[in-house]
């Protein structure tokens, strides 16, 4: 896939409508795609996070491992939605682990890259943390709600 | 029969005073024990003197087991049977423990039906939602049993249903047969799941956010505790819904169910009376007081 059609392609998803065409082609020279079978996993709780994904088809599940019993899943993502910001955060190492649940078609980002070049195109920055922070907040919303209703409901 | 004694059998109309003196208990007996879910069972009685037992949607009996005490327990039935009284019955303290322990056969006491109904006639021509979790389903489930039955007078019809996981989901049977039907649209969301579930999880708020309805033309009923009616509530706003068309059920300590003793005091309202169902915006501004 030629540049330009990557730089349509992020466009065309919701998480970066609206971005800025100069901001489009960086990450579009960031970007590849990747399709995900039943119970790939995109990446593992504790190691480097180096990428994020955008979901353009499919259902991508983020789970917590736990020891001595099977994975819990705690939040799913869905088409048009972003997984994984822990490349946002030092150390930078993944929170959880991310594994499809359907055959997934994803976009892959270098995160990594992508972060390198935020301390000289701080535009670039703003404009893909702008996206990323309402997305965090949504999940820490739906997590407190969640917490609440584990609190409050009964079981 | 005639058409209008038809009619009237169609659609029960409810006492909405108990014809008896509403302080002493009418006796039942326990046909039928069903445990929901752990923790959660449902009592499915008959009345000893036969009669009939009518209620409407949403409102609640005080249950009394004999010799321990009484607690107030939405109706969970449907409406339009009035042979068998059903009530849902979650284990939180020192009756409804006792009365977990009783079998089949048992005799208890029922006094009721008290309180306000979900207006089932105010989603006529509208988009209806549901948003409900864990055991909070049981008193809503009368009211889409009703809306069911009346389906054509309604537009789409929505259930968002929230449990913790998996094994917690109430009447899991009733939620099959609704998925099931072309008419209705039912999500159900857990918190957590093992790994590689395909149903959703998250929280019934963000269920609400990806049903498909119309929101300004829609009326919705809300079963939640009250930490979460609010969200639930700012949920629904956000799709369009107003608060002249959202409608929750609420809880306060009922215990004379007749507005007498004012345990359940709200504001200016006693709740076994005036509620325990109010439009949203008629309470909306005590809702926040914090003090009650």
């Amino acid at each position: 896939m030629s540049a330009s059609e990557m730089v349509s392609l992020l466009e065309g998803q919701g998480f970066f409508a609206g971005v800025p065409e100069r901001v489009a082609a960086a990450i579009g020279e960031l970007t590849s795609e990747r399709k995900a079978g039943i119970g790939e996993l995109l990446f593992r709780q504790g190691d480097p996070a180096d990428r994020f994904f955008l979901v353009k088809s499919g259902l991508v599940a983020i789970e917590l491992y736990a020891p001595g019993r099977d994975p819990i899943v705690v939040e799913q993502v869905y088409d048009g939605d972003v997984v994984g910001w822990s490349w946002l955060v030092p150390p930078y190492r993944w929170s959880f682990d991310a594994r499809a649940v359907e055959p997934s078609s994803l976009i892959d980002i270098d995160a990594a890259a992508l972060r390198e070049r935020f301390g000289v195109d701080p535009i670039l920055g703003y404009e893909v943390i702008r996206r990323f922070v309402p997305v965090m907040a949504r999940r820490l919303s739906s997590a407190r709600e969640r917490l609440v209703e584990c609190v409050t409901d009964p079981s | 029969m005639t058409p209008a004694a038809g009619a009237a059998a169609a659609q029960p109309a409810a006492r909405e005073v108990p014809a008896l003196d509403p302080m002493v208990p009418r006796l039942f007996r326990i046909e039928r024990v069903r445990q929901e879910v752990a923790g959660c069972f449902s009592w499915h009685l008959k009345a000893l003197d036969g009669a009939p037992f009518h209620f409407l949607p949403g409102q609640f009996n005080m249950l009394y087991a004999p010799g321990i005490g009484e607690v107030a327990i939405s109706v969970s039935g449907d409406c339009r049977d009035s042979k068998t009284l059903v009530h849902t019955i979650r284990e939180v303290g020192t009756v409804t423990k006792a009365m977990a322990a009783l079998r089949a056969g048992a005799t208890v006491g029922v006094r009721g039906p008290f309180g306000s109904a979900w207006p089932v006639e105010a989603g006529y021509g509208k988009d209806v939602v549901f948003v409900t979790g864990t055991v909070g389903l049981a008193p809503l489930r009368p009211l889409i049993y009703e809306v069911l039955n009346r389906r054509e007078k309604y537009g789409k019809v929505i259930v968002n249903y929230g449990s913790r996981g998996i094994d917690d989901i109430l009447y899991e049977r009733d939620l099959h047969v609704w998925r099931g039907r072309f008419d209705l649209e039912v999500h159900v969301t857990v918190h957590t799941a093992p790994s590689g579930y395909r149903g959703r999880v998250g929280s019934v708020a963000a269920a609400v956010k990806i049903s498909r309805f119309d929101g300004g033309n829609a009326v919705a009923f809300v079963c939640r505790s009250e930490a979460l009616t609010w969200p639930a509530v700012q949920a629904l706003q956000d799709r369009g819904v107003t608060t002249d068309r959202i409608y929750v059920t609420l809880e306060r300590n009922m215990k004379c169910g007749i507005g007498f003793c004012g345990h359940c005091q709200f504001g200016p309202t006693f709740m076994c009376k005036e509620g325990p169902v109010y439009r949203f915006d008629t309470i909306e501004r005590i809702f926040a007081i914090r003090e009650l």
